[in-house]
């Protein structure tokens, strides 16, 4: 049987880039992906560039046809359009909104850009490694640490198969197969929910906040009483003008089934609710969705001779630029784990430190701010409403949203208190929030 | 079950999340192969485009999972 020096589970963004360094660096590679066109995006994906300087620990620009990454100091090719993203609304379900500016130096909130094109880029990259054999179909089911490596298991719709390899690379994403067969689900990680997600691609939509990110926050949005809109301008096969705009719907449960299916939730919000005159002429020109199941992350990303790399060790994502730069440093560590025999500790301590969600506070700090989710209505329109003129800076940036916005309520808790007593004390509850009562989850 | 081929959008959520590995992608597409699915109804609970629901014992389309069986990898210890 061959044996590969580093087989990669999962051709994504992570993915890709441990092949592409790995490769580069002369090591046989064998990369699998359960799709058959790599490039081809299906699932819902927020694709936004976080550019707040501190993200993971790192501070990621886009520039001249690349996104930079400042202190690992290197850059990744990226050939397709991007839309500037100025402001986050968050609107309430009467229609008042809590205004974000853009907090960088451009005023720039975030940088929304297309999936595909960093994929086909990467791809062709790949391509190009001499030492680099890809195998598209094929999913990896599980892997087995081994005296000096791994065999993973694959399989095909045809066949069933196992390789053999010195080091494996978990980069199967959010549900991942591989971590879930060493049992890391269970022995190093807490569950959390489950989310279904769906991505409706649109033309034709009048948007009256342009150029923005916008979040509808409140029960009234969604016919099923929950659920998470998001809608933002994105690249579209590198049209940016018209934009196309992507709305996504998430749907948190643990226990309980939803019962209104996310297309429910679409034909109401575009059709029934008081933001129906957006999409009056609206036309859904491509479709997306996703499922995860949500844990705490994986504080130790190896185990044995596996190593998980990006969504897979996470907390829900690490975005696709986080993917890319673990990708960086996993690969890294690689291959001086197979030159000199130790490397990967230095990966796993990289990733304990600047992966934000290994931090507990960070957890708490989440919870607090999605707690805005659990707020009656009316109460929602209330403090939206009490926001209007108030000058509010930050970034889209799921670790220092909660924060910003939770900021800006409370720079009106004294007029809570007065008005809305028991709003106050509920908002006062919520910063409460303990790590212990943050961590609080059902078991699997 | 069975997925609805017009609902699916190939995101694969269901493929990584059936506990009997029961599921492939096949061009684009999510396919249960009938032989291995034991109507658990994981897939609908995870789908965001209500795809898989048509119960179904009798195969439409047919892969041989060698070897297949009820419960991931993981838990029969790889």
């Amino acid at each position: 049987m061959k044996k590969y020096d580093v087989i990669i589970a999962g051709a994504g963004p992570a993915g890709l880039t441990v092949a592409e360094i790995a490769a580069g660096r002369g090591l046989q590679v064998l990369l699998v992906d359960m799709k058959k066109d790599l490039d081809r995006v299906f699932r819902s994906c927020c694709c936004n560039l976080i550019i707040e300087p501190g993200t993971h620990a790192e501070t990621v620009t886009y520039a001249q046809g690349a996104i930079h990454f400042e202190n690992n100091k290197f850059s990744m090719p990226y050939a397709g359009s991007v839309i500037p993203l100025r402001n986050s609304f968050k609107v309430s379900p009467c229609g008042n909104t809590i205004t974000i500016n853009g907090k960088s130096p451009e005023g720039y909130v975030a940088v929304s850009y297309e999936k595909e094109a960093l994929l086909q880029g990467m791809l062709s990259r790949v391509r190009q490694q001499g030492t680099i054999e890809i195998m598209t179909g094929v999913q990896a089911l599980a892997a087995e640490n081994v005296k000096g490596g791994v065999r993973v298991r694959l399989r095909s719709p045809e066949r069933r198969f196992t390789v053999q390899g010195r080091v494996a690379v978990a980069a199967d994403g959010v549900n991942s197969k591989i971590v879930e067969s060493l049992g890391l689900n269970r022995t190093r990680r807490k569950f959390f929910a489950r989310f279904k997600v769906a991505s409706y691609h649109m033309a034709n939509v009048r948007c009256p906040y342009p150029d923005s990110w916008v979040t509808f926050v409140g029960k009234g949005h969604a016919l099923g009483g929950r659920g998470q809109f998001y809608f933002c301008p994105k690249p579209h096969n590198g049209q940016i003008d018209p934009p196309v705009y992507e709305l996504t719907i998430g749907q948190p449960f643990i226990g309980k089934v939803p019962t209104v299916t996310p297309l429910e939730e679409l034909e109401n919000l575009t059709k029934k609710s008081r933001f129906a005159s957006w999409f009056e002429h609206m036309e859904v020109i491509d479709v997306r969705a996703a499922t995860l199941n949500f844990y705490t992350p994986l504080v130790n990303p190896i185990e044995g001779n596996v190593v998980a790399v990006g969504d897979c060790a996470a907390f829900i994502e690490t975005y696709v630029q986080g993917a890319i730069m673990y990708g960086f440093q996993a690969a890294n560590a690689i291959v001086k784990h197979l030159e000199t025999g130790s490397g990967l500790e230095e990966y796993a301590a990289s990733w304990g430190a600047s992966f934000e969600y290994n931090n507990p506070e960070e957890i708490k700090k989440a919870t607090q701010g999605f707690g805005l989710h659990v707020l009656k209505d009316d109460d929602l329109d209330y403090l939206f409403g009490l926001t209007q003129g108030d000058d509010i800076r930050g970034f889209v940036n799921e670790f220092s949203d909660p924060d910003t916005v939770r900021n800006a309520l409370y720079a009106h808790i004294e007029q809570v208190r007065i008005e809305r007593p028991e709003l106050a004390v509920t908002l006062q509850k919520m910063r409460e929030v303990s790590v212990h009562d943050a961590l609080q989850v059902k078991k699997h | 079950m069975q997925i609805d081929v017009d609902r699916c959008v190939g995101c694969g959520g269901c493929v990584n999340l059936c506990p009997c590995a029961a599921i492939y992608l096949v061009d684009n597409k999510a396919v249960i192969d009938q032989f291995a699915c034991t109507e658990c109804r994981t897939c609908v609970f995870v789908c965001g485009m209500a795809a898989p629901g048509v119960s179904c014992r009798f195969p439409q389309f047919i892969v041989f999972a060698e070897g297949a069986s009820c419960g991931s990898p993981g838990r029969r210890g790889a």
